[in-house]
């Protein structure tokens, strides 16, 4: 007897010939992440911008803000191989009209630029999931009332929407808060909040009919446990993607506010002011537009390569 | 022998992708006549349509290749002929029916398009020629009002009715062969004995020739002439329909056979599945892939791989792959069709039929019990 | 079909009304009036109450709105604060530049776009696959000021070979459109790009090539067919999308027209004009939406617009 059961043991385990190695389905996503190499390079790209962000007033040269009159629009210091008259090797990157070092008003910007992309983007994510969920599985009076909201938000072109508020409101207590920072976020927040509710909506509704909520159902779950347990992790998905491409469509957005001149008050710097800054003294001297524009196109293509890779990385059907 | 209308020689096809060289057909020889019906059967990842997709060259070439064999169809060598004698092949000479009719159609054309296409392109028709034969061969295959729906698009048919299209498309140009890949796996059931007596009656007033692939025996069981076994990239059993069912000669094809559950059995025979997993095509193994999962193994199993060779007691045509059935081998001359397993199954039915109430004599007006 | 289409354009009105309704009450939201904080004309308190009667903006805001829906029903858009005209006439003038534009830079991205998404499908992983992505990806991703601010660099002011203030000849038209085009074309290339990949690898592709179709019939008479149903789509967020690039592209560009138009007029918190673009654009949209929609239901025949 006990012979056959080793004999049985050993058979099974010559039978498992093919097994590979067990792997969750987020840890499968998180590693399909990293093999794509845009991808990579952008999380490096973000997390060096999040470090220059979080330790600026260390490593910055300067105060931002901090005017010296007499060293307007230097230019960066290795422009002068080029025959530059206009270098002084106290400004790194050159300075802006007002005497300005580039240099550390880039890294200030990265703080306020990256804090655009991720607050408002939070709230939205926050009311949009909920709303949708609530929209997908109740349905009902919410579900009428995303349905109407999201017809009048999509008759606006988004951006539209965004500057009629930010432009209107600026005049208010509101909008003098921090420089006009709560006012953008309120702007970014009021338009995009729809769209991830929509979405969310539309992915509930098609996990609602599945067989595992019906099951759930049948054991006596009720709707917040299904709706926490089962609909929720089979939805994130989308939502995540969606996030990782609203994040950089949040900082264009307060980049193109900027450079209309209805965004972030002066003298508080970001990418967007600076480029609006400079674009002034463009014929002049191009590096005040060119840098913060660099700065902001790495940063945005960044965040573009990181949402093509959790795209593919979290789409079951790509064979990666 | 008269030449046959199709003789495969030792095809292997192989697909190269990131984890390792797949040898999805790995030495297939066979031959088809014309006329006749012959059955492929096999499990899902056997190398069975691979095999049928190489036959009319429509593997995808990165990353798939033909990478050694022949294919003589009509006396000549599909595998050398450039891409326009290829596609004058395809559709006219040799037709194929894939599995799922619902992604297999365009959705956006109709099916007279879909149908006239081959005919305008083979037969050179003009459209009101092709769009006539067309209703002619929708009318064959059994579509009600074919003049009317015609103009349709597939997705006002049912699953059945695209069926119907898809074979009137292969038949279109009255090819010498035609491939029907699981041709209603992916249908009802009572839909599938429809197609298939459809098919058997078409096979027979036209005379084509027909490479029937399913992995469902009760299919091939009333279509088809011949069959042939595949597993793991290789055919491993060669025979007549009726002698492969009465007679099998490799323990994988008795294990599909004894896997199929019977309406005659107990209630309480349990199912004898085939234990295990198929063979990883990557890395073959060097002895018979079928090893693994064989209860008749031996230890020259694992080291050497058998060849298809004629099986002793059996019909002349008869082959498989087996060390243990072949001409020498361990399992000649025993009755190893029953075994344990069977041993366990007769005992309980022993055991069970003790325990039953005493049978009625015959004439006492009661039925006696069912046996099911 | 037809009743489908009434239907939707019925909708439209009540959509309208509520865009109008929030337009109003934001712009009005700002403090003031749009007429005392005017540092160029300085003017006495009274000259300011006469100027706010005369345009009705000393009344309350509810009044002023349906006033203005009334007169938005008989055609009148009102009169601009800044410029003294008519709104209709001023959107009028400015509707001409914006229209070609938007024309040109739509024209401009399609004859590109969709040939490079398809081509890039075709032949994916290639030196032209990684190409084409690559300049879709940075019309997409990079603001289109900012490619504007380096082409204006680069043509504008280094080589001197295109004006970048203005408008008027076919030299003034080439950066805008361009510029306005690349961003909706990143973004049709793409599309077209997913769209045909997905169509060559269906089964009825393998069906066609099974009947020895010639490959190019293959791809232009099947795959093609349906891949490029979903490029259909995105007319509708193209158009939007052109629409906000017109506000940068014009602004930065010193176009004359309805996009430049608008962000002033924010500014200068010129309601009529704000109103009366916003409804413009709003109306533009869902117009755009409704083509969609009906193009969907053309092209694809699984679709049954009820």
């Amino acid at each position: 007897m006990a012979t056959a059961v080793t004999a049985q043991e050993q058979r099974a385990a010559e039978l498992n010939v093919i097994s590979r190695k067990q792997r969750s389905l987020w840890g499968d996503a998180f590693y399909r992440l990293i093999r794509n190499r845009a991808a990579l390079v952008g999380l490096v790209v973000i997390g060096f911008a999040a470090l220059v962000a979080l330790f600026a007033p260390l490593i910055a040269p300067y105060d931002p803000l901090e005017q010296h009159g007499k060293d307007g629009l230097m230019e960066p210091i290795w422009t002068k191989f080029f025959g530059s008259q206009f270098t002084n090797p106290a400004y790194f990157l050159g300075s802006d009209t007002l005497g300005r070092d580039i240099l550390s008003r880039l890294m200030y910007s990265s703080r306020v630029s990256l804090i655009i992309g991720f607050v408002p983007v939070s709230i939205v994510v926050a009311i949009g999931l909920t709303v949708g969920m609530l929209a997908g599985y109740v349905g009902g009076a919410v579900d009428d009332f995303l349905m109407r909201v999201t017809d009048v938000v999509y008759a606006f072109p988004d951006l539209l929407f965004v500057i009629i508020i930010v432009a209107t409101l600026r005049g208010t207590a509101l909008g003098e808060a921090y420089d006009g920072l709560l006012v953008i976020f309120v702007g970014i927040a009021v338009v995009n909040w729809v769209g991830v509710a929509r979405l969310v909506r539309g992915q509930v509704l098609s996990v609602k009919n599945r067989e595992f909520v019906e099951a759930a159902r049948a054991i006596g779950a009720g709707p917040g446990r299904i709706m926490r347990k089962h609909v929720f992790p089979n939805i994130l998905a989308p939502v995540i993607v969606t996030v990782a491409f609203a994040i950089p469509g949040a900082m264009l957005t307060e980049a193109v506010l900027s450079f209309l001149g209805i965004g972030i008050r002066p003298p508080t710097p970001t990418w967007g002011v600076m480029i609006n800054e400079g674009f002034i003294v463009f014929s002049t001297t191009p590096w005040p537009v060119l840098l913060p524009s660099l700065c902001i196109s790495i940063v945005l293509l960044a965040f573009t390569f990181v949402g093509d890779g959790l795209r593919d990385a979290l789409d079951p059907r790509s064979k990666m | 022998m008269a030449q046959q209308l199709l003789e495969v020689t030792d095809l292997h096809t192989q697909f190269f992708t990131r984890d390792g060289v797949v040898r999805a057909v790995d030495g297939v020889s066979f031959e088809v006549a014309a006329g006749e019906t012959l059955g492929i059967v096999g499990e899902s990842g056997c190398g069975k349509s691979v095999t049928a997709l190489s036959l009319m060259r429509l593997i995808p070439v990165p990353p798939g290749k033909i990478v050694k064999g022949s294919i003589m169809f009509d006396g000549a060598d599909v595998l050398k002929m450039d891409d326009d004698e290829v596609r004058g092949i395809r559709g006219n000479h040799i037709a194929m029916i894939f599995q799922d009719p619902m992604t297999s159609l365009n959705p956006v054309l109709t099916i007279s398009r879909q149908i006239s296409e081959a005919l305008e392109l083979h037969l050179k028709m003009d459209k009101s020629e092709a769009r006539k034969r067309t209703i002619e061969l929708l009318d064959l295959v059994g579509i009600p009002s074919a003049k009317k729906r015609v103009d349709d698009y597939p997705h006002q048919f049912s699953g059945g009715m695209r069926q119907r299209v898809m074979i009137a498309m292969a038949l279109s140009c009255n090819p010498k062969l035609i491939l029907a890949d699981e041709p209603t796996t992916a249908l009802d059931v009572t839909i599938q004995a429809q197609i298939l007596d459809l098919l058997k009656n078409l096979a027979r007033e036209f005379r084509t020739a027909f490479i029937l692939i399913t992995h469902d025996l009760g299919v091939v069981a009333g279509m088809t002439q011949r069959i042939h076994v595949m597993y793991g990239g290789k055919i491993v059993e060669k025979a007549d329909t009726l002698e492969l069912f009465a007679n099998p000669k490799m323990p994988y094809t008795w294990g599909l056979l004894r896997s199929i559950p019977r309406l005659d059995e107990r209630r309480k025979a349990k199912l004898v599945p085939i234990e295990g997993l198929p063979p990883d095509l990557i890395a073959p193994p060097p002895g018979c892939r079928f090893e693994p999962r064989c209860q008749y193994r031996h230890d020259i199993c694992k080291e050497k791989e058998p060849e298809l060779v004629h099986i002793p007691n059996s019909k002349p045509d008869h082959e498989a792959r087996c060390w243990g059935t072949q001409e020498g081998g361990w399992l000649v001359d025993t009755d190893w069709h029953k075994e344990v397993g069977d041993e366990r199954v007769i005992e309980e039915i022993k055991q069970e039929v003790a325990q039953l109430p005493p049978e009625p004599k015959p004439g006492d007006g009661q039925p006696p019990p069912s046996a099911i | 079909m037809l009743k489908y289409v009434i239907r939707r354009l019925l909708l439209i009105i009540p959509t309208m009304f509520f865009v109008a309704l929030i337009t109003f009450t934001l712009a009005h939201m700002a403090p003031g009036s749009p007429f005392d904080r005017n540092a160029n004309r300085p003017m006495t308190q009274e000259t300011i109450d006469r100027i706010n009667r005369y345009y009705g903006v000393d009344k309350p805001i509810p009044e002023q709105f349906v006033i203005y829906m009334g007169n938005l029903l008989k055609g009148d858009l009102g009169l601009s604060f800044t410029k003294q005209r008519p709104v209709v006439d001023v959107i009028g003038q400015g509707i001409g530049t914006t229209f070609q534009l938007g024309v040109g830079a739509l024209v401009f991205s399609l004859a590109f776009s969709i040939p490079l998404g398809i081509v890039s499908a075709l032949k994916q992983n290639t030196i032209v696959d990684y190409l084409s992505m690559l300049v879709a990806t940075i019309g997409t991703t990079i603001p289109g000021f900012v490619i504007a601010i380096f082409l204006i660099y680069i043509f504008g002011v280094g080589l001197h070979l295109l004006p970048f203030v203005g408008w008027g000849s076919w030299q003034h038209m080439v950066m805008p459109m361009f510029v306005l085009g690349l961003g909706a074309g990143g973004f049709l290339t793409r599309i077209t790009r997913a769209s045909m990949l997905e169509a060559i690898r269906q089964d009825y592709v393998r069906t066609a090539r099974s009947k020895g179709l010639h490959e190019r019939a293959v791809i232009v008479g099947h795959a093609l067919k349906n891949a490029l149903i979903p490029v259909a789509t995105i007319i509708g967020p193209a158009t939007a999308g052109l629409i906000t690039g017109s506000f940068i592209i014009e602004s930065l560009f010193n176009v004359p027209g309805m996009g430049r138009l608008y962000v002033i007029s924010i500014l200068a918190r010129d309601y009529p004009i704000i109103m009366g673009t916003t409804l413009l654009y709003a109306f533009l949209i869902m117009m755009a939406n409704l083509t969609v929609d009906i193009l969907y239901g053309v092209l694809d025949p699984r679709i049954k617009v009820r």
